[in-house]
């Protein structure tokens, strides 16, 4: 186990480097730069030349790698230009934002989508099965801008129950249980969101899962024993359904981190992802590149993750 | 019985394509209208039109109707093969009328598309003939009021008749072939399992209903395009405008029909770029093995591990610092798409095809001497199609979200071009977001519409070729 471990580790490294690579190109493909972008109109050439310099802008790109990676190795990853503070940093401020939103979405996502995904299998081809499944596929279907619009212009501006956006009232310095219920009011919409589209895929991967249990021998054995229809789905089946299900959740933990840069735009959440995107418009490429890694990472480590809960909960699962 | 209907259908339909190209395709205002005819038989020729009333300049029209040219011999083959079907009883009669009349009514699709500003950039470049002074000519581009005929409306819902009949006749066909014998093939397998399933009906229907209102159903429209009038700026909907006015006195509607036209094609679009990087890697991967392969996978390893949505608003930022003209970033939308999304499709590729190696049909064809060209491409590829369409079919419906998501940060597709998504880009004015609703929430119905009902397909197509789930 603990060689598998250190082996998938080991193996990871080149892909990261391969990653870093990909990633560093295309984001130096940009032209526009950071002092352009911010430019001074009273500054002079010289002074912009100047400035560049001072960043690291003019350097060639393999220089500019080479230095990039360096500092990676021993994890600095650069200052960001935005905020005059080390990437790092500036990723850990507004990654738990982030991971706070993603998390309360998690949950709510599981509690709709496996409970829905198990009565869907066990009513296969019915009425019931249909309307889930388009109420699945519609999650998927729906871009999750226009999701959030929708939800922002009938909560908040048609019936004014739900504030518009930000994390937390601005100006007012609520502590305590008002405090709490600020936050979690101002989280409702963008969490529906993030639940929405992601109830789709694990509510047919759920259904699938139990499908393939529901058809196995065993089943058939615990039926004609006389067992009753809740016994057999709840306690046969569904053991053995939730093995794929529980690494497909392990495979998205990870992720919880990993932002989500258009309905926290939309939201105005302080979150990684939306701070990616300001990061992009300001032309700030060490949190950009930052970003990007982190999050690449995080779905190294959730494939990883994975297989190790596979072999975790299926006994007959064994890493070499 | 069935011959007589045929050849009764055969002379109406040939009776039909005369009187459609005979009426008027465009109607230009002061010069009169011009027919199909016209248009057909003068291509890359300049035909030269008088004002009605006499007096004004000559108006030069430069014909680009090739694909409606094509589409006509089509329809006119399609009418032939009608009038041969009552003389010699042909299985593949009905089979090829369908294929000629589908591919006359999606060229003349092609003709609508290959579109610009206005109306008739639909079939022709309209110029102002002028005498210079020192008597030779000189040509300007005409600003003329140009609506749509009466042929061409004729021609969008006349079009479909034959393919209707041809189908019809087909069904027939294979009803009666069908009490006859039963051959089952994988693929009639699947087909019957996909019939079965009416949540996929439902959406080819929906998608059916999109692509010809997206691609056909502009010749209906008579507002151009690009012209603005801000004289009647964001009106509610109303008669007129069905879903009212935009920003600059555009009719919303037409720019749906424009904008669908752009974000269909390019999801179609980005789809084949994946669908041929990621099936020649797959499969090169996973014949040869060894050591192409784990380098090939490695690359698709990193390429799998990048994060999606920030690498396209990446490479979207990058078109834009490079002043991508708005005409050519469509295209750059696809390949982005397309060069991001090939990885996931290599790997079930190369999954299936490492499988299917070791099959015995496979020894067969070592046996038999065939090339490595030939096995991977006549006996792996084909048996991994089923899982490709799934895939590929899932991909067009991602893609779509993809590029309106990239298109409404304002990094896709570019203003004066329509899309869905970049139409929704007007909430940024918080008036219109909260009291025009006009103004965004269509265009972002459509979206979700569209692929919902791409994805009810895939979902469907899935289950059928899926052997396990039979019913």
């Amino acid at each position: 186990m603990w060689q598998y471990l250190i082996r998938r580790i080991l193996q990871m490294i080149p892909i990261i480097i391969g990653i870093s690579l990909v990633i560093f190109l295309i984001i130096n493909l940009v032209p526009g730069n950071f002092i352009e972008a911010k430019a001074n109109p009273k500054m002079s050439a010289e002074q912009i030349e100047h400035l560049k310099d001072l960043y690291g802008i003019n350097d060639p790109i393999p220089v500019k790698y080479w230095k990039w990676l360096k500092g990676a190795a021993v994890g600095d990853f650069g200052d960001s230009f935005i905020y005059i503070k080390p990437v790092s940093e500036v990723i850990n401020t507004f990654v738990w934002n982030s991971f706070i939103l993603a998390l309360f979405a998690f949950i709510l996502e599981i509690l709709i989508a496996i409970p829905i995904g198990i009565i869907s299998a066990t009513k296969q081809y019915s009425k019931t099965d249909m309307i889930f499944t388009v109420f699945a596929l519609m999650g998927i279907s729906i871009p999750s801008f226009f999701m959030g619009l929708l939800l922002k212009k009938i909560f908040a501006v048609d019936l004014k129950i739900l504030p518009l956006a930000n994390m937390t009232t601005p100006g007012a310095n609520y502590t305590g249980i008002r405090y709490l219920w600020d936050v979690i009011s101002h989280l409702i919409m963008p969490c529906l969101v993030l639940a929405f589209s992601g109830v789709g895929s694990l509510m047919r991967f759920t259904r699938t899962a139990v499908l393939e249990v529901i058809k196995q021998d065993y089943i058939r054995t615990a039926r004609s024993k006389g067992l009753s229809e809740k016994t057999v789905i709840y306690k046969h089946a569904l053991r053995n359904a939730l093995i794929p299900i529980v690494t497909i959740i392990g495979l998205s933990l990870p992720g919880l981190f990993s932002g989500a840069i258009i309905t926290e735009s939309i939201f105005g959440i302080p979150g990684i992802g939306k701070i990616a995107l300001d990061a992009v418009n300001k032309r700030d490429y060490p949190l950009l590149m930052g970003f990007s890694m982190f999050v690449a990472v995080l779905t190294l480590i959730g494939n990883l993750l994975s297989d190790i809960l596979y072999a975790v909960v299926d006994p007959r699962v064994k890493l070499k | 019985m069935k011959r007589k209907t045929l050849l009764f259908s055969g002379i109406i339909f040939s009776i039909i394509i005369v009187i459609i190209f005979t009426l008027p395709f465009a109607n230009i205002k002061k010069y009169g209208s011009i027919s199909g005819f016209d248009l057909v038989f003068h291509i890359l020729e300049r035909v030269e039109l008088t004002p009605v009333s006499g007096s004004g300049p000559v108006l030069v029209i430069i014909s680009n109707s090739l694909p409606l040219l094509l589409s006509l011999i089509m329809y006119t083959l399609t009418a032939g093969l009608f009038t041969v079907g009552i003389f010699k009883k042909s299985k593949n009669i009905s089979s090829f009328s369908i294929f000629t009349a589908s591919l006359g009514y999606v060229l003349y699709g092609v003709q609508l598309s290959d579109t610009g500003t206005s109306v008739i950039e639909f079939f022709a470049n309209l110029l102002v003939k002028q005498q210079a002074s020192d008597g030779s000519y000189i040509y300007k581009i005409a600003q003329e009021e140009v609506t749509t005929g009466i042929g061409a409306h004729v021609f969008v819902i006349a079009g479909l008749l034959p393919l209707i009949v041809a189908i019809a006749v087909k069904v027939l066909e294979n009803i009666e072939r069908n009490r006859q014998d039963l051959i089952q093939t994988p693929w009639s397998i699947a087909l019957r399992q996909f019939r079965r399933n009416k949540l996929a009906l439902v959406g080819m229907g929906i998608l059916a209903i999109f692509i010809i209102l997206c691609f056909y159903g502009p010749v209906f429209s008579n507002f151009a395009l690009l012209e603005t009038k801000v004289t009647i700026a964001k009106q509610k909907p109303s008669f007129k405008y069905i879903f009212g006015t935009d920003a600059i006195g555009r009719d919303i509607f037409t720019r749906l029909m424009y904008g669908g036209r752009i974000s269909l094609t390019v999801g179609f679009v980005a789809v084949l770029i994946e669908i041929v990087i990621g099936t020649a890697i797959g499969g090169i991967a996973g014949y040869y093995g060894g050591k192409i392969d784990s380098a090939l996978m490695r690359i698709v390893d990193v390429f799998l591990s990048l994060p999606y949505l920030p690498m396209v608003i990446i490479l979207g930022t990058v078109m834009s610092d490079l002043d991508v003209p708005p005409q050519k970033r469509i295209f750059f939308v696809m390949l982005i798409l397309g060069f991001l999304g090939w990885p996931s499709l290599a790997r079930l590729v190369r999954g299936q095809i490492l499988s299917l190696r070791e099959q015995e049909f496979m020894l067969a064809a070592e046996a038999l001497g065939l090339s490595d060209r030939r096995k991977i491409a006549r006996h792996l590829i084909p048996n991994v199609i089923p899982q490709i369409i799934v895939s590929a079919t899932l991909g067009i419906g991602g893609a779509i979200l993809s590029e309106s998501a990239l298109s409404f940060l304002g990094l896709g597709v570019a203003m004066p071009y329509p899309s869905w998504g970049n139409m929704i880009q007007t909430v940024k004015d918080s008036y219109d977001f909260a009291y025009r609703w006009w103004l965004w929430i269509p265009s972002g119905v459509c979206i979700f519409v569209t692929v919902l009902a791409i994805n009810f397909v895939g979902d469907g197509l899935r289950d059928a070729f899926d052997p396990k789930m039979k019913r």
